[in-house]
């Protein structure tokens, strides 16, 4: 019990990890792609025909890609100057519910809602609208659902922790040994 | 029926916000429970074309890049450099340090769009040569405070480019907008700076001589080296906004490979800090995208839910007029900056400002330039401060508290009279945006 849900913390962790790298990567690939197409257009005097959609979709797919690592790292902001001054098991338990009964469903949705969309891309040939160059869109929604389910992955990561540390907080032990870090700007 | 719900959806929000849940989780917790009444589990199917339109704006591709854009610079060995030049001329003027720090911030602020960054690179730099000439602590905090909230309203800016994507104006002409009244908040931080030190020299004292001490030709070589690269990088992404040469995205990546560009000349450069400038740019771009994500959520269920109405009777109920409605919802977003950060005041309050700002007919882009000075009081406001959080994490133990916040009031009065400038002389947002080249 104790060493398993260890192990499922650090899997999720580390898939949260791998698509961090991803998102830098699209990163990089923005900057690349969209410098490039400011260089094709002024000093060759020929814009590309592909800058556009893979610079947009680089961009797309960075900030959901990075989502769950950002939820790791407790990046995103939070307004906590009331929730310091709670009974850390009240602020613990809140978002454990909300957690559990809210996002987790929401997301659960989205990601049904993300596989029926690339599905569905799939079967009608949809492509790219904007630029004659009509690239196919499937690959793009399975990159985009996979990382809703990493984000997905990642809050069920939290939901474990805030249960963790609210049994800790409540028997007054450390059930497993993680002490959950309470990270305050 | 239904307007009921959409008037629910506004206190919830607030109720999870500070509960401390994360901004961008409770915009979308409130959008699900409020869409799944209406929509049932097609909300999924909502949401993801939420998430589609979003990747799709080609507009928020600038934000990443504005963040590289900082966090590169920060690295890049140029401020300090940039700081020794700048106290050469100023250092020895009445309050000159301080003028040093705004001036510094200034010119920093337009070279990235990244909050904090200029706060606390200028800081760390700024706060131990003022201890040293002997400042008093309230006038070093509010110093670094006033010119680190510089970095959200000098172009360009991450705020500028939030805003105008929500609310539906171009980001060019809001860039444009900003920048007299960014002149202007500038001139007034800097005369009050030097006034106070005029008439009071004690808590601002001179530094000591021999540190500028220097032939002119070698002080002229150490403000060309410093400030030449910066103003050119300046020059070549708003100038290129400007002139219409390019759109604010590509301009923004031409910016972040010129960062790059004179970190490899000032020697900043390694590979390390190149993964790890990646690393803080995705974070920073992942969280702000997921606040706008949420908000996009949260609004399209707020209108299905008859928001859009309900904000029309009610403004009708007031009878305000323009002007008056037009004071009604800025000082909403002053207040709303004590206890909120800029980026969920902008998510609330502009979709449901944009539909009243449409019916009365007023001036958008005006309107947009009130808001973001408005939303810059809440980087210093108390409890929820981002600049004291900044100044917290780098100034010395000597500095309470109570300095800090002593420190900011006169800098956040500054910011309403700059205001109020805005609120009365709307060719200060208009001027520069109606000359713009259209792109």
């Amino acid at each position: 019990m104790r060493n398993g849900l260890t192990r499922v913390l650090a899997a999720i962790d580390r898939i949260s990890d791998v698509f961090g790298v991803v998102a830098a990567g699209c990163l990089v690939i923005l900057i690349a792609s969209m410098t490039y197409e400011v260089i094709a257009r002024y000093v060759f005097s020929s814009p590309t025909q592909w800058a556009f959609d893979v610079s947009t979709m680089a961009y797309g797919l960075l900030y959901i890609a990075a989502a769950g690592l950002a939820l790791r790292k407790k990046q995103h902001i939070m307004i906590d100057f009331i929730y310091v001054r709670l009974p850390p098991a009240v602020g613990h338990a809140c978002h454990l519910l909300l957690y559990l009964l809210i996002v987790l469903p929401a997301l659960v949705l989205l990601t049904a809602a993300g596989v029926h969309e690339t599905i569905e891309a799939h079967v009608k040939h949809e492509t790219t609208k904007i630029t004659p160059l009509a690239l196919t869109l499937w690959p793009y929604y399975v990159a985009l659902t996979a990382s809703i389910m990493t984000l997905l992955l990642q809050v069920i990561a939290q939901i474990l922790r805030h249960a963790l540390e609210l049994v800790r907080l409540v028997s007054d032990r450390d059930p497993i040994g993680i002490v959950v870090v309470e990270e305050h700007r | 029926m239904s307007a009921p719900l959409a008037m629910l959806m506004v206190p919830s929000i607030f109720v999870l916000i500070f509960l401390g849940f994360p901004v961008a989780f409770a915009l979308l917790s409130v959008a699900f429970v409020f869409g799944y009444m209406i929509f049932g589990g097609n909300i999924g199917l909502q949401f993801f074309g939420r998430i589609v339109e979003l990747s799709n704006n080609y507009v928020l591709a600038a934000i990443p890049l504005f963040i590289f854009m900082g966090a590169v610079l920060e690295h890049s060995g140029l401020a300090r450099k940039l700081f020794d030049a700048l106290k050469l001329w100023l250092g020895r003027l009445p309050g000159g340090l301080g003028l040093t720090t705004i001036v510094m911030c200034s010119i920093f602020a337009a070279t990235s769009g990244l909050v904090g960054a200029v706060e606390i690179v200028v800081g760390m730099m700024a706060i131990p040569a003022m201890i040293k000439a002997g400042y008093r602590n309230d006038l070093i905090a509010g110093t670094i405070c006033a010119g680190g909230s510089l970095g959200t309203m000098i172009p360009p800016s991450v705020t500028v480019v939030v805003y105008a994507s929500v609310a539906d104006v171009s980001v060019g002409d809001l860039l444009a907008g900003m920048v007299i009244p960014s002149g202007v908040m500038v001139a007034l931080f800097s005369a009050w700076v030097v006034g106070l030190a005029w008439f009071n020299p004690s808590i601002a004292p001179k530094p000591s001589r021999e540190e500028f001490d220097m032939p002119l030709l070698e002080k002229l070589r150490i403000t060309a080296t410093a400030l030449v690269p910066c103003l050119a990088l300046i020059l070549a992404v708003l100038g290129s906004i400007f002139a219409g040469i390019a759109s604010p995205t590509e301009a923004a990546a031409v910016g972040a490979v010129g960062a790059l560009g004179l970190t490899m000349i000032y020697g900043g450069f390694s590979i390390n800090m190149l993964i790890d400038t990646l690393q803080r740019t995705m974070l920073i771009s992942a969280m702000t995208l997921m606040i706008i994500l949420g908000g996009a959520m949260f609004t399209s269920v707020f209108l299905v839910n008859g928001g859009a109405q309900m904000v029309k009777d009610a403004i009708a109920l007031l009878q305000l007029g323009q002007n008056g409605t037009v004071a009604l919802f800025l000082t909403i977003v002053v207040l709303l900056g004590f206890v909120l950060d800029w980026i969920s005041i902008i998510l609330i309050t502009v979709p449901i400002y944009a539909i009243v700002i449409k019916e009365l007919g007023i001036e958008p882009i005006w309107f947009a330039v009130l808001m973001c000075v408005a939303l810059q009081t809440s980087y210093l406001t108390p409890p929820m401060a981002p600049s004291i959080f900044y100044l917290r994490s780098i100034a010395p133990k000597t500095m309470t508290y109570g300095d800090m916040y002593r420190g900011v009031i006169p800098f956040v009065i500054m910011q309403l009279m700059t205001l109020l400038a805005v609120a009365a002389f709307p060719w200060m947002a208009t001027y520069l945006a109606d000359k713009l080249f259209r792109f």
